[in-house]
């Protein structure tokens, strides 16, 4: 049953996150709202575990999250300003939302060493699958030369994040 | 007498640009989830200014097992920077402890590097 639960939350972002990789190609009004809601999906889910993790190091990778990912979407949100784009909601943003949000709500019901290790194993499906729409999709796609060169500088965060969580994961095994 | 003094004062600027002359400055850049260089070449009495550029909080944190050697920057925001006289001692691991996947290394020599004019 928990692995069936782990299974399913790891899978959920996956799923739609390989949509945007296979959708048709997003303009970078698009892609500003794929990147807000990608980083506000992991900052929910950082305060989450914040408060409900019971291991010490889960928590401060938590904490972690909250602050860069807040941290790129600050960054995000002041570009597109700068760039006169206002951020369009698309199908790719949605399903992330939506998906972050019942992410959420089965995270929720579990505590203790499950809940860090569904919350764990849910940040390597997502750091992998956001790097992958980041090389596939998001980076090739953009065409302003400045909204490019963030998620390029982003880039490097998403891989280290994905070293670290996976390097939790096997403590947690 | 004075004269004396002139000597004695005039000795101790000299040693002062020797021993000034012989410090080596040395940068390593925060980037990108890095440290640039990874390793640093140092001696004692040489200064190391890391400096953050990337757009994330970082840190300078030697390994445990150097924990007394005094490196640890506190959080640097972006932008910020902090230097170290590197004491006389050994060669040390450092990470930054909110990225652990960060890490890079001090390199303490005792002798000049080969081809570098001290």
């Amino acid at each position: 049953m928990k692995k069936s639960i782990l299974l399913s939350l790891s899978s959920l972002l996956a799923v739609g996150l390989s949509t945007a990789v296979h959708a048709a190609t997003p303009n970078d009004a698009q892609i500003a709202s794929i990147v807000v809601a990608a980083n506000t999906v992991d900052i929910n889910a950082g305060k989450q575990a914040e408060s409900k993790a019971s291991n010490k190091e889960v928590r401060a990778f938590a904490k972690r999250m909250v602050a860069d990912h807040t941290g790129v979407n600050q960054q995000a949100v002041a570009l597109v300003k700068k760039l006169h784009v206002t951020p369009e909601a698309n199908d790719t943003s949605n399903t992330l939302t939506q998906d972050g949000a019942a992410t959420l709500a089965k995270l929720k019901g579990l505590s203790g060493t499950a809940f860090d290790k569904a919350y764990v194993d849910n940040e390597v499906s997502y750091h992998q699958t956001v790097l992958d729409a980041l090389d596939k999709t998001l980076i090739p796609s953009a065409s302003n030369g400045e909204l490019k060169g963030l998620l390029v500088k982003v880039r490097p965060a998403f891989v280290e994040h994905l070293e670290h969580a996976k390097h939790i994961q096997a403590q947690l095994k | 007498m004075k004269t004396g003094w002139l000597l004695a004062a005039c000795a101790a600027c000299w040693l002062g640009a020797v021993a000034g002359a012989a410090a080596a400055e040395h940068q390593v850049v925060i980037d990108g989830m890095a440290f640039h260089p990874k390793v640093v070449h140092v001696r004692p009495g040489d200064t190391i200014t890391w400096l953050n550029k990337d757009m994330f909080v970082h840190n300078v944190t030697a390994g445990a097992a150097h924990a007394g050697s005094g490196a640890h920057s506190g959080d640097l925001a972006p932008g910020k920077s902090w230097r170290y006289t590197v004491p006389a001692g050994g060669s040390f691991d450092y990470l930054c402890s909110l990225h652990p996947v960060m890490t890079g290394r001090v390199e303490v020599e005792a002798g000049p590097k080969p081809g570098n004019a001290r």
